[in-house]
């Protein structure tokens, strides 16, 4: 089912603005001219992961190394600080089975929407 | 019932008098160095800082006919352990040789490793081909530590290396040579309590503050496992020796439950912060990080406790049967083999440790 979340200036370039769909709170991120839209709602505990920091992570390494990588996909939720990808919603470094949930998001005309089931 | 199949792994050669053992191997330098010190003229005061209050660790019933301590003629130990519960191997860790890490001079501790090692080879292995040994190290020099892992890496009934913990975490670069010679001859890395932890400068300090009795210390025990255990993992030994393994020799291991439910808790959170650990610790744990079974611990209801216990700390990969002869808390008595779960019995008792000390321990025992 498509829902339109309004319009795009209601989704400043460089962050993440959280909306109310339905039952749901999402959260869309607008970031290096792409959208991402995801269940603002933590796997491990069901917090609200859109209000914990949003940017990069160090990246799997050898011992002793580090590489910091994945500049604006990753989101870090503010109770325990489980990592996950805004872009396909998985874990970071496989620290969790479980998904953040995503929506495919799009801009029609001049609103933004996405696919979403059961909101 | 069919006979258990009986790894030991954790048993206690003792050298009744140290210097006159140990003369025939070390080098003149050392017999004249060592050689000229004097212990105190007179003992001031009894034993302070643990002595057991039974007098000593050793058990009086284990002591040999012949005369000597509990432990020091290997032929007993044959008759008096071995025979006595058809143990089909076991692994020595000579527990003298753990003060090493309390000694001040490293060249020192260095000589004194290489003597006690050769005493051990030539005194035990040649026994009894059921007795195996770790060789013991002293972790100060870890380069010449690591030469004396090259020298007897090829030596019959050598199985594993034995470092004793110095007040440095075992996951620190300190001991990095150490682990390349043990993980490049293919040994895995043995850990036993030194014996003299919170006793002197340069080794392992108890939390939070000095437990006063021996009582205390033997609780304590576990402080030193659960901090090097997460040590080894979060500092990324394992990945940085990949073939290299782990046993950690009666620090008990009901710890190990919440010690690595906690670690596996904690990367999840923290992964950022040490990104070469690549996968959930319990998971390093079950392939490479093993612990003995003694003392085990015998609550009221001793029978939930060990099934339980045994099933979250994985015992089916990751616990190894040990009895600690001829110490005091020992688990010798089949009573303690009964009450393993059934479905893990074969496992604790010989097939992990089979695997563990695999190639050298295999050739004799049973398949």
């Amino acid at each position: 089912m498509r829902h339109r979340l309004g319009s795009l200036d209601a989704f400043p370039e460089g962050g993440c603005t959280v909306v109310q769909v339905g039952r749901r709170s999402v959260g869309v991120f607008n970031v290096d001219g792409r959208l991402y839209a995801v269940r603002n709602s933590c796997p491990h505990h069901g917090a609200p992961i859109c209000m914990g920091q949003f940017g990069g992570t160090m990246l799997p390494s050898a011992p002793g190394e580090l590489s910091y990588g994945m500049e604006n996909k990753v989101l870090r939720c503010p109770w325990h600080g489980w990592e996950y990808s805004i872009e396909d919603g998985s874990s970071v470094g496989g620290i969790d089975r479980s998904r953040l949930v995503t929506y495919p998001v799009s801009i029609e005309g001049d609103d933004v929407v996405i696919e979403a089931k059961g909101l | 019932m069919s006979r258990d199949r009986v790894i030991d792994c954790d048993v206690h050669p003792v050298i009744p008098d140290v210097g006159a053992s140990l003369k025939p191997y070390m080098t003149r330098e050392f017999i004249a160095r060592l050689g000229a010190r004097q212990p105190p003229p007179a003992e001031p005061l009894p034993g302070n800082r643990f002595s057991h209050p039974g007098g000593n660790v050793l058990r009086p019933d284990a002591a040999p006919p012949n005369g000597g301590p509990p432990g020091s003629d290997p032929a007993f130990v044959v008759e008096d352990l071995l025979d006595r519960y058809d143990v089909d191997a076991c692994i020595l860790t000579p527990i003298q040789t753990a003060a090493l890490a309390a000694w001040s001079v490293p060249l020192e501790a260095t000589s004194l490793a290489q003597a006690f090692n050769d005493f051990f080879v030539d005194h035990w292995l040649s026994v009894d081909p059921r007795f195996n040994m770790a060789l013991v190290v002293a972790p100060q020099d870890a380069h010449a530590a690591a030469a004396e892992v090259r020298r007897l890496a090829g030596t019959p009934g050598v199985v594993g290396v034995w470092v004793p913990i110095l007040d440095i975490l075992l996951g620190q670069e300190h001991y990095h040579p150490i682990y390349e010679a043990a993980q490049e001859v293919g040994l895995p890395i043995v850990l036993h309590g030194n014996g003299t932890e919170g006793m002197f400068h340069g080794t392992p300090r108890f939390a939070s503050g000095q437990p006063r009795t021996y009582a205390e210390r033997h609780v304590g025990f576990f402080q030193i496992g659960i901090a090097n255990l997460s040590s080894i993992i979060f500092e990324g030994v394992l990945e940085r020796f990949p073939t290299l393994n782990f046993a950690f020799t009666e620090y008990g291991w009901s710890w190990a439950v919440s010690s690595i439910a906690r670690m596996d808790m904690s990367w999840k959170a923290a992964r950022r912060e040490v990104p070469w650990v690549h996968k959930l610790p319990s998971e390093y744990v079950a392939e490479r990080i093993r612990f003995t079974t003694q003392p085990i611990e015998e609550p009221e209801d001793k029978r939930t406790y060990i099934e339980n216990m045994t099933r979250l700390v994985n015992g089916g990969q990751t616990l190894m049967f040990s009895t600690d002869y001829p110490h005091w808390d020992n688990d010798e008595s089949p009573r303690v083999r009964l009450a393993l779960p059934d479905e893990y019995r074969d496992k604790i008792l010989f097939e992990n440790a089979n695997q563990f000390y695999k190639p050298r321990l295999a050739a004799k025992v049973p398949a």
